[in-house]
């Protein structure tokens, strides 16, 4: 009969829609819930998820392990989350953490995206004292006057060098101007037969990218005016830098470079400069950390960033810049957020997060603690982060823009495909447009 | 209504409503989103053709064109080529036929990830295995992946490695091809390579005709691969994607970057349909033109 | 011609034919080692310790082999949880699919109802369709639904045939062929359709079934994008998402890197020797009947 039939093909339909459904349910268990459980009588949740992996990941965990055994309010977890894309997916599609850390460059981007919560609102309800904060790293979490995210440290490049490559090649010293630093760099690289880089004396490791603002602000240059109006980054100290990254890769070759590139992880036992295959390193404190927690038995100085040739009054510069933390604005417990962030920003704690990460922190009270002394080569790096001439890149709204064309450009330079001239031609063409 | 529409109809409904859920819907939608502002916190708002515009003007998206055509043009015809001159290969009556087309097809069913892994270490520039058999000859080998000028190249080795899924279809259309043929081609005088031309590829031509629609429609999408070697040379918060000198910046990476990275919806929806609007058309000329070249076989 | 030249002949003709039949194998064995060298690279880097790796001059086997290096891989990803993770959604798919498909596919070949020919050019319309298209909207709903960071993005519509068109197609150009004679009589007896479905058309259609269900566990085990969009927690990753996150922590240990892709193969070259007969017949069938 007609409706038996369909009675029996209906039955069928409906009991494969219940199996699916349950089936489904069933499949999401892994996944936590993303609410912010409060329990009754329990502590209420706070999720962090960070970028840091490995032994400084292990560091957070054990400041935030401290966190949860001080007060019984909160429970925070935390979950080392390396892909920042990952991050920001989650936090726009609500299922995020409560807190996050990233850098400072990003604010302008994430405050635009609606990625990040404005903390003012906490920071008046607390009274919260920014005034222990270093100005310039304040401002780096601040953005259109709305305070978007708070800065752990300020960071910048000092040059580490190889001793004893120094000393092979003639120099007790270390470079102090931007001539001797490329007459250095020359007679400590050598050169196997068949072309490829043994030692590499020039610190375009881990890559010019990286090195590029550092080698420029450290020559006095300055990208932007300090309102970010406007464009200053055609200047001695950013000539005298593409010319001498672009000088060095055409006397040894690019292809030479970019196999040596290739061939070690940053920071790895594999890091050309801990094989004492780098004769010269531009890097942060971090780096020093590394080696005495790994144990590598290298013979390294630390010494200021050259400056230019004929501008002694301009050493010690150096481009600073930040980690943030912040918190989602897609969060689910804020007040869990900020109460960890002000126990993580608190002296003691972050001098201990600080001084193990080997960073130098963005609290003056924080850098006055015993827990600083002890880290690595302390002695020598908390002198050079008094200098005057540190200086760091104001926010504006395109900044990534900015960001992104300028290595696009310095890309083709460094790969020999346009010189200097062109590449700064081409910079204060377009750059500018960022600006308005 | 008649009870043959109503099974009918209930037999296709799953089919019907996930047709509406995850085509029809997402299709409204996404070309909804093409004309609107749309970065998923905020609401939508219309900005008419202002996407479309932007699309059509981009140095990244024709950048991205550019790299995508490349791989259209160049990998389709060689993994076409490799999976036909496998299949003849395998077509000569050879004992141990299975073991080899076994050999050959492995490669073509391990999942992205792995196979870019093994190729990044196979063209590492310094002690991968490509460049140290070159250096047996004495040749110093590119710096495969880092160099603007190879990355593309090594996509399409690692294309014709995975040629070996071609390889099976075009052997069983090989196999179909009536034996007759060929022996009386032979009786009349006609060599190997004559034989090949004019009787092979004419009886596969349909066979041809669809591998290359598949594979054209396969590199206009090119994602995987893409986006995983180029997540070699870049890394930390500012994420391009692209590569060396944006070498590796492919369309459906760049769409990708517009929506999840960037959270642009509109345009990367907008990038969407002009992919859409191109595939179709392509795809439609190739048929077009398929009348002059294709023979579709009797029975 | 005299005797000896016809000799030669014979001679020459003969050694002729025995060369013509190695040549295709001496093709075929080189061409084979070509194949299977980034494989057998990939193997033999997965036990060499970083000295092995770096060596200069490179060497081809590692000196003293480092096994321990899949232990590290097992260390530090949840490797058993992730293959299970995989096999599960896998699984579930290919349930869904082989619920789901076979049902239109008999709606569009062997039910004669008005729909017919519409509901198969939906179908064959989905595959023309850029997936990048539908990409966007799919992921805000789920976004929307509350389901980011759970299977059910990745499952659900395997229930639905979304994105099956292939499959679909495959199973209805099968049915197509399925004897009219025995529906006639099958008719008459009084079997509803459901019946005729059930009971005569799913048993003989065993072998194409299998093929397509391989071919879904296929599909589904190397999907990349669906679980980059979805999930969150590494500990639901799956294990393309997951090697793939692994690279990013570890790249340039290539040691560790081969050891996981390895183990990351295995299972599908496993699943191939056991389902060989259905990875070649799923791969004619969807490149033929184009």
């Amino acid at each position: 009969m007609n409706s038996k039939r369909g009675k029996t093909l209906s039955l069928y339909l409906v009991g494969m829609m219940i199996a699916v459904i349950l089936l489904s349910a069933c499949g999401g268990k892994n996944s936590d819930s993303p609410s912010a459980s409060t329990d009754s009588g329990e502590r209420s949740k706070v999720t962090v998820w960070y970028l840091w992996g490995g032994a400084e990941g292990e560091v957070l965990e054990e400041i935030i392990r401290d966190f949860n055994e001080s007060q019984d309010k909160y429970f925070v977890e935390g979950l080392s989350v390396p892909d920042e894309q990952k991050i920001k997916v989650a936090i726009a599609g609500g299922n995020g953490p409560d807190l996050t850390d990233s850098f400072d460059w990003v604010v302008p981007q994430y405050a635009q995206q609606g990625i990040m919560l404005p903390l003012d609102d906490l920071i008046a309800k607390d009274g919260y004292d920014l005034s222990d904060f270093i100005p310039s790293a304040l401002e780096a979490g601040k953005f259109q006057g709305v305070q978007y995210a708070l800065p752990l440290n300020a960071n910048f490049s000092i040059m580490y060098y190889n001793k004893k490559l120094l000393a092979e090649a003639g120099y007790s010293e270390p470079p102090k101007t931007s001539t001797e630093l490329y007459d250095v760099a020359v007679k400590t690289t050598k050169v196997n037969p068949d072309g490829s880089i043994e030692v590499i004396g020039f610190p375009s490791y881990p890559s010019e990218k990286y090195l590029f603002s550092a080698l420029a602000y450290g020559f006095g240059s300055t990208y932007l005016s300090d309102d970010a109006k406007e464009l200053t980054i055609d200047n001695e100290g950013t000539r005298a830098a593409m010319q001498m990254i672009y000088d060095y890769n055409t006397q040894f070759g690019v292809d030479n470079v970019r196999q040596l590139q290739a061939a070690g992880k940053w920071l790895d036992p594999t890091d050309p400069f801990l094989l004492g295959k780098q004769a010269i390193r531009y890097d942060g404190p971090w780096l020093s950390a590394h080696i005495k927690k790994m144990g590598i038995d290298i013979d390294y100085g630390i010494a200021p960033l050259p400056y230019l040739d004929g501008k002694p009054e301009t050493a010690g510069g150096g481009l600073v810049s930040s980690s943030i933390f912040y918190i989602a604005k897609t969060s689910k417990n804020v007040d869990g957020a900020w109460e960890f962030l002000k126990y993580l920003y608190s002296p003691e704690p972050l001098a201990k997060f600080m001084s193990l990460l080997g960073n130098i922190p963005a609290t003056k009270s924080a850098m006055e603690q015993q827990a600083m002394k002890e880290m690595a080569d302390a002695d020598l790096i908390i002198p050079l982060a008094q200098s005057p001439n540190l200086k760091s890149i104001p926010h504006f709204e395109k900044r990534s823009d900015f960001d992104k064309f300028m290595e696009e450009e310095l890309e083709l330079m460094y790969n020999l495909k346009k010189t200097p001239e062109e590449t700064m031609s081409a910079l204060t063409g377009k750059l500018p447009e960022f600006l308005k | 209504m008649k009870r043959a529409t109503l099974t009918g109809l209930l037999f296709s409904s799953p089919f019907l409503i996930g047709f509406l859920a995850f085509t029809l819907y997402p299709i409204a939608a996404s070309l909804y989103y093409s004309f609107t502002d749309f970065n998923m916190f905020k609401s939508p708002s219309w900005v008419g053709l202002d996407n479309y515009r932007w699309v059509l003007k981009e140095d990244d998206v024709w950048k991205s064109v550019v790299n995508t055509l490349y791989m259209v043009v160049f990998a389709t015809p060689v993994s076409l080529i490799v999976g036909l001159l496998l299949a003849q290969m395998l077509n000569m009556k050879v004992r141990g036929q299975s073991i080899y087309r076994t050999l050959y097809y492995i490669p073509s069913i391990v999942p992205a990830i792995a196979t870019s892994l093994v190729w990044m270490w196979v063209l590492n520039p310094k002690s991968g295995l490509i460049n140290t058999v070159l250096g047996f000859f004495g040749i110093r080998g590119p710096n495969w992946l880092l160099d603007p000028v190879w990355t593309k190249p090594s996509l399409i080795l690692m294309g014709a490695w995975g040629a070996g899924g071609i390889m099976i279809i075009f052997l069983a259309a090989l196999q179909d091809v009536p034996r007759s043929l060929y022996e009386s081609a032979e009786i009349d005088g006609a060599g190997k390579i004559r034989r090949f031309i004019s009787i092979t590829l004419p009886m596969i031509s349909p066979i041809i005709l669809f591998q290359l629609i598949m594979g054209l429609i396969t590199y206009f999408q090119y994602f995987a691969q893409a986006f995983m070697l180029a997540s070699l040379t870049n890394s930390g918060a500012n994420q391009t994607m692209a590569g060396p000198e944006k070498s590796l910046l492919f369309y459906a990476v760049l769409l990708y970057r517009e929506a999840f990275v960037d959270f642009r919806m509109g345009t990367a929806s907008a990038m969407a349909w002009l992919l859409f609007l191109i595939t179709s058309i392509v795809t439609y000329l190739i048929f077009r033109s398929s009348n002059r070249w294709v023979t579709y076989g009797g029975d | 011609m005299s005797s000896a030249t016809a000799l030669n002949v014979v001679v020459s003709r003969g050694a002729g034919k025995v060369i013509r039949r190695f040549v295709p194998h001496i093709f075929l064995a080189a061409l084979s080692v070509v194949f299977v060298m980034p494989i057998f690279w990939m193997l033999l880097t997965s036990i060499k310790s970083d000295k092995d790796l770096y060596a200069n001059p490179p060497v081809l086997f590692p000196n003293s082999p480092r096994w321990e290096n899949y232990v590290d891989v097992f260390r530090e990803i949840h490797f058993l949880g992730m293959t299970w993770n995989t096999f599960f959604i896998s699984m579930m798919c290919v349930i869904g699919v082989l619920i789901s498909a076979p049902l239109v596919a008999y709606a569009c070949s062997l039910i004669d109802w008005k729909g017919k020919k519409f509901v198969f050019a939906l179908v064959i319309g989905t595959l023309l369709l850029p997936y990048q298209v539908t990409m966007i909207p799919t992921y805000i709903i789920w976004n929307k639904l509350g389901m980011m960071g759970t299977y059910v993005p990745l499952i659900l519509p395997a229930f639905l045939s979304a994105g099956m068109g292939y499959y679909i197609f495959l199973l209805r150009q099968f049915f197509m062929t399925v004897p009219v004679s025995l529906l006639h009589s099958a008719k008459i007896d009084g079997a509803s359709e459901l019946r005729i479905y059930l009971q005569i058309v799913l048993p003989l259609s065993k072998p194409i079934i299998a093929t397509v269900g391989v071919l879904v566990f296929l599909a589904v085990w190397s999907d990349f994008l669906g679980p980059l969009l979805y999930l969150n927690d590494e500990r639901d990753y799956t294990l393309s998402l997951g090697l793939y996150a692994f690279m990013q922590t570890h790249y340039i240990m290539w040691e560790k890197l081969m050891a996981a892709s390895a183990m990351f193969t295995l299972p599908i070259i496993v699943l191939f020797f056991f389902a060989q007969r259905q990875f070649i017949e799923g791969i004619k069938l969807t490149g033929i009947k184009g």
